[in-house]
C-alpha cells in the first residue's frame, strides 16, 4: 500500500510537508496551542547554537566574499567593491561578525551647473585642474574619484531567556569623509517566538574634509578662474568666516528604529519597521554648484556659478513593511518602503524577489524594483539672476538651493536576477546582474535657451555581482 | 564532568556505505537500534564524511544520556544521593524541555517514572506485578519532587531519572541540524523508525519511507507501510510485541506515571508526522499515554497520525 502523499493519510488534518523551519508558527486555532507550545520548547531544545557548541569541532566562521561592479552610463560613475565579512556563533549564542569594504570610486559625476548652447570651463574644487564640457551636454566633473574603507564589526547575544541584544561599529574613511557610528538594539520574543519586537538606537558622527575647503552656504565661483587658488571666490577673511569651514565640517545623526516581526502563519512571516532620524550640521555637497542664468535668456550671467546649499539638519520619517511567503518550494518576498522628510522628499519603494528553487540546491532569483520620489524644497535646476540670486551684491534670496540629481524628482526602475550555486561542504556561489535605470521629472519653467536643452538625462547604471561563501 | 575516556565508550564499530539509485545510504547501530542516514547525491568522500558524522554524534549522546553507562550524567546524579549538581547547557536544554512536556501532559509525562520498569517484564507473558511492590515504586515518581533551577539539579534519594523518552528523538533532529550546517545535500537521518528530512530530494520528489507498525490491520504487523515525506518528521510510540496478558487483558509498555500501571485501552502504536522528530516523538508519547483516548486526542492536535490498535 502506498500512500502517495502523507497529508491524505487517515486523520490528517494538516500536512506535514514544509512543516520544517515553520515550528512555533502552527498556531492557528486554540486547540492547537499544545502544539505551538511544544513547538516553541523544542525549538528552544534544538537551537542552533547548542548545535554548534555540542559537536565535537569548535564553532565555524561563515565566511562571505563578494566583489560589485556598478557602472553608471555615458562614462560616468563606476564603482567597484570587494566586501568580505566573516560571521561566527558559539555555544552561548552569541554572535560575533566582521566586514570590510573596499570601495573605488571613478568616472565622471555631474556638477550641478546646467548645460548651454555653449562649451563651459570648469575649475575643480582643489583648484589643480580644469575641464570643459561640450556645448548642450550636462556638465560632468571627470575627476570624480574616491577610495573608502569601512570596517564594521558586530555582537549579538541573548539576554534573558526571550530577548537579544545586539551592538554595532562601523567606521569608513574616504579621502574626505570620516564616518563613525555606533547602535545598540534589544529584540524581544512575545507569543511563543511568533512575535518579535525589537528597538534599535543609533548614532553616528561624520567629518567633512573636501578638497579646496567646505563652504556652506551659496556663494560664488568662479570657473575657468585664473589663478584663484582655491576654485571658489569670496576666499578673503571677510564677514562669512562663520560660513565657512576651511577645516572641515562636521555632522551629526541618530536614528531610532522599532520594528515588529509577525509570524502570520507557517507559510508567512510579515515585519513592520518605523524609523525616525534626524541629523544636524553640514549637509551640503562641496563638489556640487548651480548655473547662475539670465531668467530670459537662460545664459550664464553675474556670478555665472554658486556653490549650493542644504538646511543644517534633516528629520527622516521611514515606515518599512516585508512579507515573505514560503510557497511549496519557493520563496517570495514583497516590501514596500515610505519615506518623508523635513526637506519635503516623499519616496515610495517597491520590491520584489521571488526565489525560484531550480532543485539541487539551485535557485534563481528574478528582482524587480519600483522607487518613485518628489523634490526637496530646495532643489531647482538652476538660479535666476534677481530672483535666486543677486550678482550684484553676491547675495542669495533664497535659504538654500541644490541641483544635485538625488534631490531631484525622478522615478526608478531597477530589473535584476540573482543566481546561487551550492558547492561542496557547505559553500555557496552567487551571482547577480542588474539593470537600473533612473528618469527624471522633467524641470518646468527653463528659460530661453535652456528650453532646447536636455537637462535632466536619464541614468542607466549596471551592477554585476559575484559572491562567494563558505564555512571556515 | 569529566571526559569519558575512549575505554568507557569503546571503539566505534563501523559503519557501511552503500551506493543506491541516487543517492549513498550509511547504516551503523547505535541506541540499541539500526540507524540509517540518506545522503542525496554528492560524492563517495562526503557522503562517508556524513555519515561518521552522524555516527559519533548519536553515539556522543548515547553515551552521555543512557541510564545504562557508567559515565552518563544520568549515573552521576544517582551517586549524588541528594546532593545539587551543576549540569551543562544541552542536559539542562533537555530538562527544560522535560518540564515543559510535564506541565503541558498534565503530569503524563514524567522523566522519573522510569523506576517503574523495575516491576514490570513486558514479555508477552501473563505474569503481572505485586502491586505493593508498584505502589513502593510509585512514590519515587514524580517530577515536581525534582529540584530543578537551571543549571543546578537536585535529585531526592530513591528517585532518577531517564531521558530515553527523548533521546532518541533528540538526536535525531541533532543529527540532522549539525550534518545541515555542513552540506547542502538532501538528507534523511533514521534512528530506529524515528526519522527527519532536510527537505525534498534533490529532483524536488518526496522521500519514500518504510514505517513498521503502520500497516493496515489486516497485514502482519511486521509488515512496513509506505509512506511519502517532503519535508519534517515521523516518530512512532509503541510496541506491538511488548506487552502483558492477563485474564484477558493486554497491557502494554506504556506506564501511567500516576499509578504506575500500563495506560487501559493504549494503541499498539502510534506515528506522528511533525516538523522535527522532537515534536513528532512527544506527541505520540502523549497520544499513547491518551490510552482509549488516543485518536480523539491526536485529532484535536490536527496533526498527521496512523493508530495500529
Amino acid at each position: 500500500m502506498q500512500l502517495t502523499a502523507i497529508t491524505s493519510a487517515p486523520g490528517a488534518a494538516t500536512g506535514a510537508s514544509d512543516a520544517r523551519g515553520a515550528s512555533g508558527a502552527s498556531l492557528v486555532s486554540a486547540a492547537s496551542s499544545l502544539r505551538a507550545t511544544l513547538a516553541a520548547a523544542t525549538a528552544a531544545l534544538l537551537a542552533p547554537g547548542l548545535v554548534a557548541a555540542q559537536t565535537t569541532s569548535a564553532a565555524q566562521w561563515q565566511v562571505d566574499s563578494a566583489v560589485l561592479v556598478y557602472q553608471e552610463g555615458g562614462g560616468r560613475v563606476r564603482a567597484v567593491e570587494p566586501v568580505i565579512s566573516a560571521r561566527r556563533t558559539d555555544g552561548n549564542d552569541r554572535t560575533v561578525g566582521l566586514k570590510l569594504t573596499l570601495d573605488a570610486l571613478t568616472g565622471a559625476s555631474p556638477n550641478g551647473a546646467a548645460p548651454q548652447p555653449t562649451a563651459q570651463t570648469f575649475t575643480s574644487p582643489s583648484g589643480d585642474s580644469r575641464y570643459t564640457t561640450p556645448a548642450g551636454k550636462s556638465p560632468l566633473d571627470p575627476n570624480f574619484r574616491d577610495r573608502r574603507v569601512a570596517l564594521a564589526g558586530t555582537l549579538e547575544r541573548p539576554w534573558g531567556t526571550a530577548q537579544r541584544l545586539s551592538l554595532a561599529a562601523n567606521v569608513s574613511s574616504e579621502t574626505d569623509f570620516k564616518s563613525l557610528s555606533l547602535s545598540a538594539g534589544l529584540a524581544r520574543d512575545f507569543n511563543q517566538k511568533n512575535t518579535t519586537l525589537s528597538l534599535t538606537l543609533a548614532l553616528e558622527a561624520d567629518r567633512i574634509e573636501a578638497q579646496g575647503g567646505v563652504p556652506t552656504g551659496l556663494r560664488p565661483l568662479r570657473a575657468g578662474g585664473d589663478g584663484d587658488g582655491g576654485g571658489r571666490g569670496g576666499d578673503d577673511d571677510d564677514d562669512r568666516d562663520d560660513d565657512e569651514h576651511e577645516g572641515g565640517a562636521s555632522r551629526t545623526v541618530a536614528d531610532v528604529l522599532l520594528g515588529v516581526t509577525q509570524v502570520i502563519n507557517r507559510h508567512w512571516l510579515m515585519q513592520t519597521n518605523i524609523g525616525y532620524g534626524r541629523s544636524s550640521g553640514n549637509h551640503d555637497d562641496p563638489y556640487k554648484i548651480l548655473s547662475v542664468v539670465d531668467g530670459s535668456t537662460g545664459l550664464l550671467v553675474g556670478d555665472r556659478y554658486v556653490s549650493e546649499s542644504r538646511p543644517d539638519s534633516r528629520s527622516r520619517l521611514s515606515v518599512y513593511w516585508q512579507n515573505k511567503l514560503h510557497l511549496t518550494q519557493d520563496v517570495v518576498d514583497l516590501s514596500y518602503r515610505f519615506y518623508r522628510d523635513d526637506w519635503g522628499v516623499r519616496a515610495h519603494t517597491l520590491d520584489l524577489r521571488y526565489r525560484l528553487e531550480l532543485g539541487a540546491g539551485l535557485y534563481l532569483e528574478p528582482h524587480l524594483r519600483l522607487h518613485q520620489q518628489s523634490k526637496a524644497d530646495f532643489s531647482q535646476g538652476w538660479l535666476v539672476e534677481g530672483q535666486g540670486w543677486n550678482s550684484s551684491t553676491q547675495t542669495a534670496n533664497v535659504a538654500n538651493a541644490s541641483a544635485d540629481p538625488r534631490l531631484a524628482a525622478f522615478t526608478a526602475q531597477t530589473l535584476g536576477a540573482k543566481f546561487g550555486m551550492p558547492l561542496g561542504r557547505g559553500g555557496e556561489l552567487t551571482a547577480r546582474l542588474e539593470f537600473y535605470r533612473q528618469t527624471p521629472k522633467a524641470l518646468a519653467g527653463a528659460p530661453g535657451a535652456l528650453r532646447t536643452l536636455e537637462l535632466t538625462p536619464t541614468l542607466k547604471a549596471t551592477t554585476v555581482m559575484l559572491g562567494y561563501s563558505l564555512p571556515w | 564532568m569529566a571526559p569519558q575516556s575512549l575505554a568507557a565508550a569503546g571503539p566505534n564499530p563501523p559503519f557501511t556505505l552503500q551506493a543506491t539509485a541516487s543517492s549513498w545510504r550509511g547504516d551503523f547501530a547505535a541506541m540499541a537500534s539500526p540507524c540509517v542516514l540518506l545522503v542525496d547525491g554528492g560524492g563517495p568522500d562526503e557522503a562517508r564524511a556524513l555519515v561518521a558524522q552522524a555516527q559519533a554524534e548519536v553515539q556522543r549522546i548515547e553515551h552521555k544520556f543512557s541510564r545504562y553507562r557508567a559515565g552518563s550524567v544520568l549515573a552521576h546524579w544517582q551517586a549524588a544521593q541528594g546532593e545539587p549538581v551543576q549540569v551543562d547547557d544541552e542536559t539542562a536544554g533537555l530538562l527544560d524541555f522535560a518540564a515543559q512536556c510535564h506541565a503541558l501532559s498534565g503530569g503524563l509525562f514524567d522523566i522519573s517514572s522510569g523506576v517503574l520498569r523495575a516491576a514490570w517484564r513486558f514479555d508477552g507473558s501473563s505474569q503481572l506485578p505485586d502491586a505493593g511492590h508498584v505502589r513502593a515504586l510509585v512514590a519515587r515518581v514524580g517530577w515536581p519532587r525534582v529540584q530543578w533551577h537551571r543549571p543546578w539539579l537536585r535529585l531526592p534519594p530513591g528517585m532518577e531519572l531517564d531521558l530515553g523518552g527523548i533521546g532518541k528523538e533528540y538526536a535525531a533532529d541533532r543529527v540532522l541540524g549539525l550534518l545541515m550546517a555542513q552540506s547542502t545535500l538532501p538528507l534523511l537521518v533514521n534512528l530506529g523508525g524515528d526519522l527527519v528530512v532536510s527537505g525534498p530530494r534533490a529532483d524536488g520528489s518526496a522521500w519514500t519511507v518504510g514505517i513498521e507498525g503502520i500497516a493496515p490491520v489486516d497485514s502482519s504487523p511486521a509488515a512496513a507501510a509506505l509512506l511519502s515525506l517532503r519535508a519534517g518528521a515521523l516518530a512512532t510510540s509503541g510496541d506491538a510485541r511488548r506487552f502483558v496478558l492477563s485474564d484477558g487483558v493486554r497491557y502494554g509498555h506504556i506506564l501511567d506515571p500516576r499509578d504506575g500501571w500500563p495506560v487501559r485501552g493504549a494503541p499498539r502504536s502510534v506515528t506522528v508526522a511533525a516538523p522535527t522528530c522532537t515534536e513528532a516523538g512527544l506527541l505520540s508519547t502523549l497520544a499513547m499515554l491518551q490510552g482509549a483516548g488516543a485518536e480523539a486526542w491526536l485529532g484535536e492536535q490536527a496533526v498527521p497520525h496512523w493508530v495500529l490498535r
